[in-house]
């Protein structure tokens, strides 16, 4: 196809020559939106799935949103991979197309409409994306708030709690990026904040069916608490993977997915 | 003030500075236009306050205007008797009346 013809196709959206995943999802996003991607944005959304595929990650990938590429806040909320969050209390005004989506610290938060123990116990990972991490105590992405069952990521300021069906383990570490967990073993779990990966020592138990949440905390099957200011680009649940390996390839997608939006 | 002395529509900017209070009651009124108008791409979810009433930042506000994602909800309300019923309070003010939240163990 000629260059000018082909340059033309993309301007409206067409997704030929795309990953098929991808594709599915930028058809999805533009559907939600309305409107077209740039194609700039599109093509760093594909990279992404490509270079997941390529890493081996993609596949634990189950429950996962691009907080951010989208022209509205309904595409940002279509799911890359998995079911759609649902969306409690965030408005248009809350989101940004290159930084993501803002908390508010008391009444915004995302249900991913995944259960806990929708994982196996033993192979299971959060992730967060932060573009800007607020200070104040909070939950990024989670769920429960005691007992050794719990999966989530919480912060006090610098220190960072985390738990993978596990009683909490804590880090003091500054700092946005990405901010995960990964479990692959029953012993341990790996730890990424803000680009440093340590390992956590602490035996699995069998998760909890409560069902996790970001930017705030499900404490019980009926109470949100925790509520919080951050901004997030992008969250992931699902099985084990390599923390690294996705951290360099959300931080591409960001630094992208900035350069292409006009 | 209530809801009906508010000018609408409201930017987002200025709707930060707001919330909007209202009683169970209306809250279940409300829970229930959604259900009917509303989906999961935004969801209206009150928090209870310390008096009992419960809350919702203003700046749910921006989504009620044609194209927003609760005009058909909003489209659907019936005005005469919801915007009287709704206090509109600084979030400040609603800030100090949320319950403090339990410190984990």
């Amino acid at each position: 196809m000629p260059l000018a013809i082909r340059n033309v196709r993309r301007r409206v959206g067409d997704t030929s020559g795309f990953d098929a995943d991808a594709a599915a999802y930028i058809r999805a996003v533009q559907s939600a939106d309305n409107a077209a991607l740039e194609p700039a944005v599109a093509w760093a959304i594909n990279a992404f799935v490509l270079g997941c595929k390529a890493d081996g990650i993609w596949s634990a990938l189950k429950a996962s949103c691009i907080l951010m590429g989208a022209r509205t806040l309904p595409g940002a909320l279509t799911p890359l991979v998995g079911t759609a969050p649902t969306n409690f209390n965030f408005v248009s005004g809350d989101y940004n197309r290159e930084t993501g989506l803002a908390g508010n610290s008391s009444t915004k938060y995302l249900d991913t409409n995944r259960a806990t123990n929708a994982d196996p116990q033993n192979s299971a990972h959060a992730v967060i994306y932060l573009h800007t991490r607020n200070s104040q105590i909070a939950t990024l992405i989670g769920a429960a708030s005691s007992g050794s069952d719990r999966t989530l990521i919480r912060h006090s300021s610098d220190i960072v709690v985390t738990a993978l069906r596990t009683a909490t383990a804590t880090k003091t570490q500054s700092g946005a990026g990405l901010l995960g967990i990964s479990r692959a073993a029953s012993g341990s779990y790996s730890r990424r904040i803000a680009g440093t990966t340590d390992t956590v020592t602490a035996t699995s138990t069998t998760p909890n069916s409560l069902v996790m949440t970001v930017l705030a905390r499900r404490a019980t099957a009926s109470t949100i608490d925790e509520y919080s200011g951050s901004r997030a680009q992008f969250y992931s649940l699902g099985e084990s993977l390599d923390l690294a390996l996705l951290d360099s390839r959300v931080a591409t997608l960001v630094s992208d997915i900035a350069a292409a939006i006009p | 003030m209530t809801l009906a002395e508010l000018l609408l529509p409201i930017s987002y900017e200025d709707a930060k500075g707001y919330a909007l209070v209202f009683t169970p009651a209306l809250a279940g009124r409300l829970a229930e236009l959604h259900a009917i108008h509303g989906d999961s791409r935004c969801v209206p979810m009150p928090r209870q306050l310390t008096d009992g009433r419960l809350m919702l930042a203003a700046d749910i506000l921006t989504e009620v205007m044609p194209g927003g994602m609760l005009s058909a909800m909003w489209e659907a309300a019936d005005k005469a008797v919801l915007l009287p019923s709704v206090e509109v309070i600084p979030w400040a003010d609603a800030l100090a009346l949320l319950p403090p939240e339990q410190a984990e163990a």
